[in-house]
């Protein structure tokens, strides 16, 4: 037998051990699914649930907005890009990262049904599929006026 | 002048200044408010609020202008609005927390004339002076449940008695 293969056969057990001995805490409780007895959507989970939040963040409807507010005449691709680029800075002030992310709200000014996929693409691949409860609210009007799209979050972090 | 009425005036004044520290609740160390450097810094909401858990959640339904008598109080954002907080701070009451416990809001508002945005904000503004501003959603809709109620305000804040 390979010296090397001799070797993973003595430590791979305890590879194995370790992981299933993470302690009490650190281990993420969060379950994200879909139930058999709802539609399913690449979109968004129906249901989320967690036993072990330790504390829990509120993040306010980010927009396309920097310092000097929403530059003119973004295509709502751009500003779901900027939306989705400060919700992450938000979230990251808070120490939490889009897995946290439990809830969503997703709103959106005069919207036009081919409009969904522009903005599920990007936010899909922001929470690496793994999606959270979402609401996908079409409204009159956002707050600054010239904003398309903004997106509130809750998130949950175990530990902290 | 008469120097008496000056005295009065100072007495008066250190009075009021000395209310307005008080006014100025201590934040609550378990609850966090963040404006991170790479946001906007907007004066009418915390960019993200993190409350430590263990903690007991007052869930409050969206409150509107309509008194105790259904009654619709006030034909302006403006007015409506002194009303829906008037009715949120029975609903902080009666839930056991107060203004600063608050750490999530979604105001709804009818913005009729596209001015309504700017006179919303600055009510939450001033109704969160003295304390820190929660989370918030500024949602501009078509309508309300009933016609001629123009704002509404549905809340999330913490319980720590």
């Amino acid at each position: 037998m390979p010296n090397h293969t001799r070797l993973l056969l003595r430590i791979g057990p305890w590879i194995v051990l370790g992981c299933l001995f993470v302690p009490p805490g650190t281990r993420a409780e969060k379950k994200k699914f879909t139930p058999e007895t709802l539609f399913t959507s690449s979109d968004f989970n129906h249901v989320v649930v967690s036993d072990n939040a330790r504390s829990l963040v509120f993040v306010s409807a980010q927009s396309a907005a920097d310092e000097s507010g929403i530059e003119e005449g973004l295509s709502l691709q751009e500003q779901t890009k900027r939306t989705l680029q400060n919700l992450k800075t938000a979230l990251e002030a808070a120490g939490a990262t889009p897995d946290d992310v439990v809830r969503i709200h997703i709103y959106v000014t005069n919207y036009q049904q081919m409009e969904g996929p522009i903005i599920g693409r990007q936010v899909r691949r922001f929470f690496n599929n793994h999606m959270p409860a979402s609401s996908f609210i079409p409204v009159g009007s956002l707050y600054p006026k010239n904003s398309r799209v903004q997106m509130d979050a809750e998130a949950e972090l175990e530990g902290q | 002048m008469n120097p008496g009425i000056i005295c009065r005036g100072i007495v008066a004044a250190s009075l009021i200044c000395t209310a307005g520290l008080f006014a100025q609740k201590p934040a609550d160390p378990e609850i966090e408010r963040l404006n991170p450097a790479d946001l906007p810094k907007l004066d009418y909401l915390s960019q993200v609020v993190k409350v430590k858990n263990g903690k007991k959640f007052l869930h409050i339904a969206g409150q509107t202008a309509i008194n105790t008598k259904l009654e619709i109080v006030g034909q302006t954002v403006d007015a409506q609005a002194d009303t829906a907080l008037k009715n949120l701070d029975f609903a902080l009451q009666a839930g056991g927390a107060e203004k600063q416990d608050v750490v999530h809001l979604n105001v709804f508002f009818v913005d009729s004339d596209g001015g309504a945005g700017k006179t919303v904000t600055s009510k939450i503004k001033a109704y969160f002076k003295n304390v820190p501003l929660p989370a918030i959603t500024y949602l501009g809709v078509p309508k309300l449940v009933g016609d001629g109620m123009l704002i509404e305000i549905e809340g999330l804040a913490v319980v720590r008695k």
